[in-house]
């Protein structure tokens, strides 16, 4: 039980990643608030985990638009109380040609990839500098540190996190607040497998290049995240966790 | 009990973040081997966890003699059965000139703090091939990505180290064999104490620059490295986590 009696939130809970997040988070002890645009997902979640008699909660909210992101906020933080440890994971891919892509595509993508990870930390961070206590985890890529062609702009936005990640640990580390990222590589996503419908030819590619021939597993990314936000990790802050099976030390 | 099951080899492990390591692997339920120059501080620990009842063998060796090395792996395998995990924490503290620096004082510093990687990567591989399965955790350094005047033979090792981390990784990965490196910031060991007793006020002038403000716990150190020793971490390969209190952010 490494997160017993913390209240753990978490922005795009409903699949993927965020959803191996609350699964083991809940197993792990913590109440857990999460924020989605996909309802009917979410709602699904709730109902499955409170069945179990966990404790679950889910609030309506774009992340990108901070007066409904707070409003979210607000309103999960009037019933289970001061959120103690947080994870940025909302996002989306984005991959244009720099001449074509309109700046009202770059805005709506950076305030969901990028700016939403700050709205999180302006929302949290009051009460876990009163509290002297507190850990954050954004979710970046392997694409905060390298890339391939054709994902611009996803890379920009991926390597912001790793920067403001890197500025937030320094700056609230004084109150006990850790605030790491973790990256993860080649993962079975339902947003991965959009995109290997889109480009077929990057599946076959993608695990030929995999050290280990597979894809991670949402739940062996979540792991990870657990681990950092937990007490087990006391000293690690401004830390960028790849998970990623190894790809990311190999070229080409 | 995250390393129920496991055997667990400790290169370096009588005192300090090793011990921690050592202490720390037994708690979580793994048969634990270890070697070290410092023999009685490995007796006296192995003694003292044994007394508790964890199954942990010392014995004497120095890894900078590979026949001593692999008589004393052989030993331990003999003992405890096959290794699951091994733990390299070889190393030694250098200050050096490049042109008053002898031959012999390099190949003597990197016989124990790199070349050990490789060493012990020898005697552990083909048991993990053939069951498919292990993790090998390097202890590097913050020096890995900074550094400081003076050092230049240090950051080149630990470099090295995070090199041999990235290929073992990209080779063993076939055999769901894991590699990884851990980059410990200032941690406060016996060891660092007595290096910071040399400068008047020096352990107030490196916690004052510490973003957490204070140095790391050895046992802060140990939980990382045991959470990537375990089942925990299976799509974690190739990486480097950084330990450091968020030190790695700081520019000086």
């Amino acid at each position: 039980m490494m997160l017993k009696g913390e209240h753990l939130f978490v922005t795009g809970g409903a699949a993927g990643i965020g959803e191996a997040i609350i699964l083991g988070a809940v197993k792990e002890g913590a109440k857990v608030s999460f924020v989605d645009i996909d309802d009917a997902k979410a709602n699904a979640l709730v109902d499955k985990l409170s069945k179990e008699g966990y404790q679950i909660q889910f609030e309506h909210a774009d992340v990108s638009k901070f007066e409904t992101f707070k409003a979210g906020y607000d309103k999960l933080v009037s019933k289970f109380g001061p959120v103690t440890m947080a994870v940025s994971n909302a996002g989306r891919n984005s991959y244009a040609d720099a001449v074509e892509y309109a700046e009202e595509e770059w805005n709506d993508f950076f305030a969901l990839d990028l700016k939403s990870t700050w709205y999180l930390a302006k929302l949290c961070l009051p009460e876990m500098r009163k509290a002297k206590y507190g850990s954050i985890v954004n979710i970046s890529s392997i694409h905060g540190r390298m890339s391939r062609p054709n994902f611009f702009p996803y890379s920009a936005a991926k390597h912001g996190i790793v920067g403001m990640t890197r500025n937030l640990a320094l700056d609230e580390g004084k109150y006990g607040i850790r605030v790491n990222s973790v990256s993860p590589g080649t993962t079975a996503t339902p947003l991965l497998k959009k995109y290997m419908e889109s480009f077929p030819d990057e599946k076959a590619h993608a695990l030929s290049v995999a050290p280990n021939a597979r894809f991670g597993s949402p739940e062996e990314i979540a792991n990870v995240i657990l681990f950092a936000l937990s007490k087990d990790a006391s000293f690690v802050t401004g830390a960028d966790l790849m998970v990623d099976g190894g790809l990311h030390a190999r070229y080409a | 009990m995250k390393l129920a099951g496991e055997h667990i080899f400790v290169a370096g492990g009588a005192v300090g973040v090793g011990a921690a390591i050592v202490t720390d692997a037994a708690a979580q339920g793994a048969k634990v081997s270890f070697i070290d120059i410092d023999v009685s501080a490995g007796e006296k620990l192995a003694a003292g966890l044994s007394s508790n009842g964890s199954k942990v063998a010392f014995i004497k060796a120095d890894v900078a003699n590979f026949t001593e090395l692999a008589a004393a792996y052989k030993e331990l395998v003999s003992k405890h059965g096959d290794v699951t995990g091994v733990v390299n924490n070889t190393g030694a503290v250098i200050k050096a000139d490049p042109v008053t620096m002898t031959d012999k004082e390099w190949d003597d510093f990197f016989a124990v703090d790199m070349k050990p990687v490789w060493l012990t990567a020898k005697l552990a591989l083909p048991a993990m091939r053939k069951a498919k399965k292990g993790s090998i955790v390097n202890i590097c350094s913050i020096q890995t990505r900074l550094t400081h005047p003076g050092y230049f033979p240090a950051s080149a090792s630990k470099l090295a180290v995070l090199g041999l981390t990235r290929n073992l990784a990209l080779d063993e990965g076939k055999y769901e064999i894991r590699v990884n490196a851990v980059s410990p910031g200032y941690i406060s060991t016996e060891s660092t104490k007595a290096f910071l007793k040399g400068e008047a006020g020096g352990e107030d002038r490196i916690n004052a620059i510490q973003p957490l403000g204070r140095m790391g716990m050895p046992s802060e150190v140990a939980k990382v490295v045991t959470f990537l020793l375990s089942d925990k971490s299976t799509y974690v390969s190739g990486s480097e986590w950084a330990v450091d209190g968020g030190l790695g952010a700081r520019l000086s």
